[in-house]
C-alpha cells in the first residue's frame, strides 16, 4: 500500500513537470514565432513605405508644379532620411535597411523629417529648355524664415505665393532676433539680404536651446551664390567653407535651383543633386541638336525660309553653334563637383534661349523648344 | 472493466486524440505555406503592376519626348517626333549608364497608327547566358501598359505642327 | 462531436480566407491605366489632324478644335459651311474618325468603351446629343473609369462637352 502511494505521489510529480516543461516549450515556440513575425512585419513595413514613397515622387515629380500633401500621422515615430553623395540620392527610415538609392532624380529635402505629413513639391528646371523636374521635400514642422528684404534677387511675393501650406513666414530684419520655433521639428533660415547671418555671428535666441543639426540657415550672397551656415552652440558656423555656391539659372518667376537652394539640406546635398540635372542636360542637349540638325535640312531646301535658315546655322547667334557651346562648357562643369565651373552654363542658355525666340517671333519658323 | 483495461484505454485514447492534434497542426502548418506562397506571389505581381506605372508616368513626361510650347505648358500626351528620332538613339547610346536607372528592364514602343509605322525607342530585356554559349530572353511576363498619343511633326505640316495619332506600349519584363 | 465543431471551425476559416480575397479592391495599376488611358485618348483624339479632302483641296483641320466645334455648329444644317470631308457632313466625318480611332485603339486591346459628345446650349437647355460611339458590349454593369469632360466652346452655339467611359 505505502509502496503503491510512494508510486502514484512520484507520478502526479513527474505528470506535473512534464506538463510544466511541455507547456513552457509550446509557449517559448509560440512566442518566438510571434516575435519573429512582428520583426518580419516591421521590416516589410518599412519596404513598403520606402517603395510606396517612391511612387509617390515619381507621380509628384511628374505633376510639376502641384503640392501633394502626405499624411504620415502612422509614421509619426519614425525619422526618414535624405542623403546624397556622389550623385547618387538615398531616402529611407532611419535605423532600417529600408531605403532607395536614385542617381536620376533631384531631390532636395533636409537630412531628417519626423513629423505627420510629408509635403511634396516638384518644379521643372529650365536651361533654357526643360531638363528635369526638380522635388522639394519637406514636412509640416519644418519651418522657413525668410528675411532680408526684397532686393531684387530674390522674389519673395511669387515664392510665398507659391509655397502656400507650407510652413513659412516673411520676417523682418529687425524681428530675426526674435525667430521662435515654436514646436516645430526644425528651422530654415532664409537670408536674403546677405548681411544678417555670418560666420560667428550669433543665433537668435529662442533657437539656441534647439539641437544644431535642426537649425540652418541659407543666405543669398547676390543672384546667383549662397552660403549654408548651421547653429554650432550660440553661433553660426559655414558649411561649404570659402566657395560659395553657384546658382546656375536664367533667374524669373519659380526659378527651380533658388527654390531648391531653400529647400536643400546643405551646400552637399544641393551640388550632388544639381550634377544629376547636369548630366540630364547632356543627355537632352544631344537630342535637341539632332532636332537642330533635322530643322537645318529642313530650311536648307526651302527658299522662302531663309531667315529661320539664318536663325539656326549661319546667323550670330544661332542655334547649331549655341547647342554646341553648351555641350563644350557641359564638359567642364562635370571635371569637379564645386559647381564653379557651371556658370557659365548660363550665358549658352540665354543664347539658345534667345535664338529661340527670334525663330518663334521674328522668323514665323519651327522652334527647337 | 478492470482497472488495467481502463488504463490501456485511457492511455490509447490521449495517443488518438495527440495524433489528431499533430495532423491537425500539420494541416495548419501546410496551409500557412500554400497561402504564404500565393501571397508572395501576388506581391511579386503587385510590385509589377507598380512598377510598369512608374515606367509608365516617365515615359510620358520624359522631356527627350515631351512636346513642348516655348515658355506655355508643356502638351500633354504629345510626342515631338523631332525629338523622338534622335532620342532613340540617345537612349541607345547611354542605356547602362543613366536610362537603365529611369526604365529598368523594359520595351518601349511607339506607333504611329497615321502611317503605320512604328519605332522602338527602347528594349532591355532580362536575359541570361546558357552553357552553349547563347543568350536567351529571362522574363516571365511581358507586362504591357498603353497610352493613345498624338505625334506632333512640324516638318511634315511644313513649317506647322501636325498632329498625327498614335499610341505608345511600355512593358515592363518581370 | 469534436470533429464536428473542428470541421465546422476549419470550414468557416476557409471562408473567411476566401471572402478575404473576394472583397480586395481593384488593383491600383488597372484604375491608374484606365484613367489614364481614357484622358489620354480623348485629349489625343480631339487634338489630332485628319486629312481632309475639299472644294480647295487638301486641309488638315483638328478633330475636336476644328470638326467637332464646326458639328456643334451646323448640327441643323444638311451642309457643314466650313468643312465638307470628301463631301460628307463634318458631324459624320467626326464619327467616322472618332470610332475608327477608339476601335483601332481599345478595341483592339480589349477595351470596352462608351464615348458621347453633346452640346450645351445654354443653362436649364436639354444638351444635344452629337456623338455616340460604344464598344461591342458598352459598359453597362462594368466598373468604369472616366477620361473626364472635355469642353469645346462651340462660339455661339454653345459648349460641347466629351467624355470617354472605359471598362476593362
Amino acid at each position: 500500500m505505502a509502496y503503491r502511494d510512494k508510486k502514484g505521489q512520484i507520478e502526479v510529480t513527474f505528470n506535473w513537470v512534464y506538463i510544466l516543461i511541455a507547456g513552457a516549450v509550446i509557449l517559448l515556440f509560440f512566442f518566438g514565432l510571434v516575435f519573429k513575425q512582428k520583426a518580419v512585419s516591421e521590416q516589410n513595413l518599412g519596404n513598403d513605405l520606402v517603395r510606396i514613397m517612391d511612387s509617390i515622387f515619381t507621380g509628384a515629380g511628374v505633376s510639376e508644379k502641384t503640392k501633394n500633401f502626405i499624411d504620415l500621422s502612422g509614421l509619426a515615430d519614425y525619422t526618414l532620411y535624405f542623403d546624397c553623395v556622389d550623385g547618387v540620392g538615398e531616402y529611407g527610415l532611419k535605423g532600417t535597411s529600408a531605403r532607395v538609392e536614385n542617381e536620376v532624380d533631384p531631390l532636395f529635402a533636409p537630412r531628417e523629417i519626423k513629423g505627420t505629413q510629408l509635403i511634396v513639391w516638384s518644379l521643372p528646371y529650365k536651361l533654357p529648355y526643360k531638363v528635369i523636374d526638380f522635388l522639394f521635400v519637406t514636412s509640416s514642422n519644418t519651418k522657413y524664415f525668410l528675411f532680408g528684404g526684397n532686393t531684387g534677387v530674390f522674389d519673395v511675393e511669387s515664392f510665398m505665393n507659391s509655397t502656400e501650406g507650407f510652413k513659412r513666414d516673411y520676417v523682418t530684419s529687425e524681428q530675426y532676433k526674435s525667430i521662435d520655433p515654436g514646436k516645430n521639428f526644425q528651422v530654415r533660415l532664409v537670408d536674403l539680404s546677405g548681411d544678417i547671418i555670418g560666420k560667428g555671428k550669433e543665433v537668435p535666441e529662442k533657437l539656441q536651446a534647439m539641437d544644431n543639426n535642426k537649425v540652418t540657415a541659407v543666405v543669398f550672397r547676390g543672384s546667383n551664390q549662397v552660403d549654408y551656415y548651421q547653429k554650432e552652440g550660440e553661433r553660426w558656423t559655414k558649411l561649404n567653407y570659402n566657395t560659395p555656391v553657384q546658382i546656375v539659372s536664367l533667374g524669373g518667376e519659380r526659378d527651380a535651383a533658388k527654390y531648391a537652394a531653400i529647400f536643400a539640406a546643405d551646400d552637399k546635398v544641393y551640388k550632388c543633386n544639381m550634377q544629376k540635372a547636369f548630366k540630364r542636360l547632356k543627355y537632352i542637349n544631344e537630342v535637341y541638336s539632332g532636332k537642330a540638325e533635322e530643322m537645318k535640312i529642313f530650311y536648307s531646301s526651302k527658299t522662302f525660309s531663309k531667315e529661320c535658315f539664318g536663325y539656326i546655322q549661319e546667323g550670330k547667334p544661332n542655334l547649331i553653334d549655341a547647342l554646341s557651346s553648351q555641350a563644350n562648357l557641359l564638359q567642364g562643369c562635370f571635371k569637379d563637383n564645386t559647381l564653379s565651373n557651371c556658370g557659365k552654363l548660363i550665358e549658352s542658355a540665354m543664347e539658345i534661349k534667345t535664338v529661340n525666340d527670334n525663330l518663334g517671333e521674328k522668323g514665323d519658323c519651327i522652334t527647337l523648344y | 472493466m478492470t482497472i488495467n483495461k481502463k488504463g490501456q484505454m485511457q492511455m490509447t485514447e490521449t495517443i488518438a486524440v495527440l495524433f489528431i492534434f499533430f495532423v491537425l497542426l500539420l494541416f495548419g502548418i501546410i496551409f500557412y505555406y500554400k497561402y504564404q506562397q500565393v501571397a508572395v506571389k501576388e506581391k511579386q505581381e503587385e510590385l509589377l503592376a507598380a512598377r510598369a506605372m512608374d515606367t509608365t508616368l516617365k515615359m510620358l513626361f520624359l522631356p527627350e519626348l515631351m512636346c513642348t510650347k516655348r515658355e506655355a505648358e508643356p502638351e500633354d500626351n504629345c510626342i515631338d517626333v523631332l525629338k523622338m528620332r534622335q532620342a532613340k538613339a540617345t537612349f541607345r547610346k547611354y542605356m547602362s549608364d543613366y536610362y537603365f536607372g529611369i526604365f529598368s528592364y523594359a520595351r518601349i514602343r511607339v506607333v504611329d497608327l497615321v502611317d503605320k509605322q512604328e519605332l522602338v525607342l527602347y528594349d532591355k530585356e532580362k536575359t541570361k547566358v546558357l552553357d552553349n554559349g547563347t543568350m536567351v530572353g529571362d522574363w516571365e511576363k511581358l507586362e504591357k501598359t498603353y497610352f493613345v498619343v498624338t505625334l506632333r511633326d512640324e516638318i511634315k505640316g511644313q513649317g506647322e505642327a501636325r498632329y498625327d495619332l498614335g499610341y505608345i506600349e511600355v512593358g515592363v519584363y518581370s | 462531436m469534436i470533429g464536428l465543431v473542428i470541421i465546422v471551425i476549419l470550414i468557416t476559416l476557409g471562408m473567411l480566407f476566401m471572402a478575404i480575397f473576394a472583397l480586395k479592391e481593384d488593383p491600383q495599376k488597372k484604375i491608374f491605366t484606365r484613367k489614364g488611358l481614357a484622358y489620354s485618348t480623348v485629349s489625343a483624339g480631339m487634338k489630332m489632324n485628319i486629312e481632309c479632302n475639299d472644294e480647295v483641296g487638301k486641309v488638315y483641320p483638328q478633330l475636336g478644335k476644328d470638326i467637332l466645334d464646326q458639328c456643334a455648329q451646323d448640327y441643323q444644317d444638311p451642309l457643314c459651311i466650313k468643312y465638307n470631308c470628301e463631301g460628307k457632313h463634318c458631324c459624320q466625318v467626326f464619327n467616322e474618325t472618332m470610332s475608327k480611332m477608339l476601335n483601332s485603339t481599345l478595341g483592339g486591346w480589349g477595351k470596352s468603351f462608351e464615348f458621347s459628345a453633346r452640346l450645351v446650349q445654354g443653362k436649364g437647355s436639354i444638351p444635344v446629343g452629337l456623338s455616340e460611339i460604344k464598344s461591342k458590349d458598352g459598359c453597362q454593369g462594368k466598373e468604369r473609369d472616366s477620361s473626364g469632360l472635355f469642353p469645346i466652346q462651340a462660339g455661339s452655339a454653345g459648349l460641347v462637352e466629351s467624355v470617354l467611359y472605359i471598362c476593362d
